[in-house]
């Protein structure tokens, strides 16, 4: 048998390889999108542990249904629909419609923090803006309805452009277009409204960051 | 252009997504409109606020988790196909369940239901047809218990020699038969044919006939016929003449006299010896005395003979020739019961209903009791099946 080194074939010939039951090639392609899956999935749930174990469903889900994927679109968008599906799929069983636990602790790449929403106008001084802009812009995402969160994460998140993200989504780009468009306007009243800090944030943003 | 249409392209605007007309007009009006370039600033911060989230790091030991249920679902290929054929495997689960009822309904051969198969015998103490293995057995340890029929050998294909072993088999067989006819003269000439076509004949017949009652019905006939067959076309003639009346009454009977009948020739042997010498004895006798006295011995040798190839005699023909007895009787019209009313044959058949119902019900439940293991099982598996389930999807 030939070695091979699966870091360096690409998506489709371990695509292939996986499908034959080579769970190493899979394990190559969870390496390589498990980041981007599980931070697609931790912003839908609003909550890491959440997020960790619909990641870990969408990547069993597509490692079931691998037979059926004929390469259409490319593997991270059709794992991207997957994922999708699977986060929708839990989040209308729980019936949450898109609500963020606020009281889960917040996992950054820091460490972790509390969200301080929404009456600590004064943050504790150790926490930084950025910091706090993040906690605001994740409950504001948390608040929004589930396929328009979706969408904003599949774009700026996961930055896929606007054919993936109808490839993904399974709508035409029209409705994509739309939809995200919607979203981000609701975003922006949500984080410009709601609160003073938000909007202080949001302005200080606009004046390029410094407050 | 109203400012609503131009907020439009605003998201596809930050993702230069328009087209360059598109994205002139945009400007354009975002230049002349404050109000509209305020919003646009305000989605650009929102968009770049999102984009600036530092993206969260995947927790420790998720890939290894992930591999982990990755491994179990590829070493599941039972599970697999069993998902993929799900729907197939409840259509057979069902059509399973359903032909199984109807056995069990139609009462084919389905044990659980039907209790003791009936076994080869055609009637109460009727020789019984046993197979080859029984009937080699039979004659070696219980000679007087079965015969083997010749043709059922030969198509458990036994030599020549162990078939005409069989058919030296001395085996007496009775049968009696009461049956009720329409016409008596009628069955009575059926029967004679019968028995003539296969070589046999009729031993003895009687019959009387009735006295006519007062308004001129009655004058039935009955009687009674011994019928001698071959016994090669015993059971046939017994079928023959039982399918021409209703059958009252049968007995069939069988007795393996093969024993006796060996036994007998071998003492008619040694006896035929014992007078052969006997004879010569009587040539060189000498005196008158010597000569009477094996002449006495000569007779009581040649009547002991005599007593066995008589006895001899009648076994053979009591086993080459089977014996019918047939009681005949004409059946009385008026014991016909009148062709019941319209009440009658309804609750007849409401009650009939009813207990057809009460024995599918029966079976039903039999057949119940006959899956409820398998039944079980599957309910369990399904169990584990939708734990597996939601504790994956939890």
């Amino acid at each position: 048998m030939p070695m091979v080194n699966l870091r360096e074939i690409s998506d489709e010939q371990l695509v292939m390889r996986a499908k034959r039951g080579d769970t190493d090639a899979f394990g190559e392609l969870v390496a390589r999108y498990e980041h981007r899956i599980f931070n697609l999935a931790y912003r839908m749930m609003g909550d890491p542990e959440d997020g960790a174990d619909m990641a870990q469903e969408a990547f069993l889900r597509a490692f079931k249904a691998l037979r059926g994927f004929r390469g259409d679109a490319s593997f991270s968008t059709w794992l991207y629909r997957v994922a999708s599906n699977v986060c929708l799929d839990e989040l209308r069983r729980r019936g949450r419609r898109g609500e963020v636990s606020l009281d889960a602790p917040l996992t950054t790449e820091q460490g972790q923090l509390r969200r301080e929403v929404p009456d600590t106008a004064a943050g504790p001084a150790e926490v930084v803006e950025r910091r706090e802009a993040e906690a605001l812009v994740h409950r504001a995402l948390g608040l929004l309805p589930d396929d328009h969160r979706l969408v904003v994460l599949l774009r700026d998140i996961e930055g896929l452009s606007y054919g993936e993200l109808a490839e993904a989504l399974g709508c035409p780009v029209g409705t994509v277009k739309s939809r995200l468009n919607r979203a981000r306007a609701k975003l922006r009243e949500l984080l410009l409204s709601a609160e003073p800090e938000a909007s202080r944030v949001v302005k200080g943003n606009e004046r390029g960051g410094a407050r | 252009m109203k400012c609503r249409d131009i907020r439009e392209m605003f998201s596809p605007y930050l993702d230069d997504e328009l087209s360059q007309e598109e994205r002139a007009r945009v400007e354009e009006h975002v230049r002349a409109c404050d109000k509209c370039a305020e919003e646009l600033r305000a989605l650009g911060s929102v968009v770049d606020m999102v984009r600036g989230m530092p993206p969260a790091p995947v927790p420790q030991g998720f890939r290894s988790r992930v591999m982990r249920a990755v491994e179990k679902e590829a070493r599941a290929p039972i599970r697999k196909v069993l998902r993929g054929y799900r729907g197939l495997a409840a259509i057979a689960a069902a059509l399973l369940l359903v032909v199984g009822a109807y056995l069990t309904v139609a009462g084919l051969p389905f044990p659980a239901a039907q209790g003791i198969p009936e076994s080869a015998h055609v009637g109460s103490g009727e020789v019984a047809v046993g197979d080859a293995g029984e009937a080699m057995y039979s004659k070696v340890a219980a000679p007087e218990e079965e015969l083997a029929e010749p043709a059922d050998m030969q198509m458990a294909g036994l030599g020549v020699e162990d078939v005409l072993d069989l058919y030296e088999r001395k085996v007496i067989r009775n049968a009696f038969l009461r049956l009720e006819v329409e016409d008596f003269d009628e069955s009575y000439r059926r029967i004679i044919t019968i028995v003539k076509g296969v070589g046999g004949y009729v031993q003895q017949s009687t019959f009387r006939t009735d006295e006519p009652g007062p308004e001129g019905q009655g004058g039935y006939k009955s009687g009674r016929l011994v019928l001698r067959v071959p016994s090669e076309f015993f059971e046939s003639a017994v079928e023959e003449i039982g399918s021409l009346g209703e059958l009252r009454d049968r007995e069939i009977t069988g007795q393996d006299v093969t024993m006796e009948y060996y036994d007998l020739e071998a003492r008619k042997r040694n006896a035929e010896r014992q007078e052969q010498r006997l004879l010569e004895i009587l040539a060189q006798a000498k005196t008158v005395n010597e000569i009477l006295q094996v002449e006495r011995e000569l007779a009581r040798v040649r009547g002991e003979i005599e007593v066995y190839e008589g006895r001899l005699r009648y076994l053979n023909n009591v086993t080459t020739l089977s014996t019918i007895t047939v009681e005949l009787s004409e059946a009385r019209e008026e014991e016909e019961p009148a062709s019941p009313g319209l009440w009658d044959r309804m609750t007849v058949a409401f009650r009939d209903s009813i207990r057809a119902m009460l024995d599918l019900a029966g079976r039903a439940l039999v057949f119940l009791a006959a899956a409820a293991p398998v039944l079980l099982i599957l309910a369990a598996l399904w169990l584990a099946y939708r734990r597996f389930r939601g504790r994956a999807g939890a």
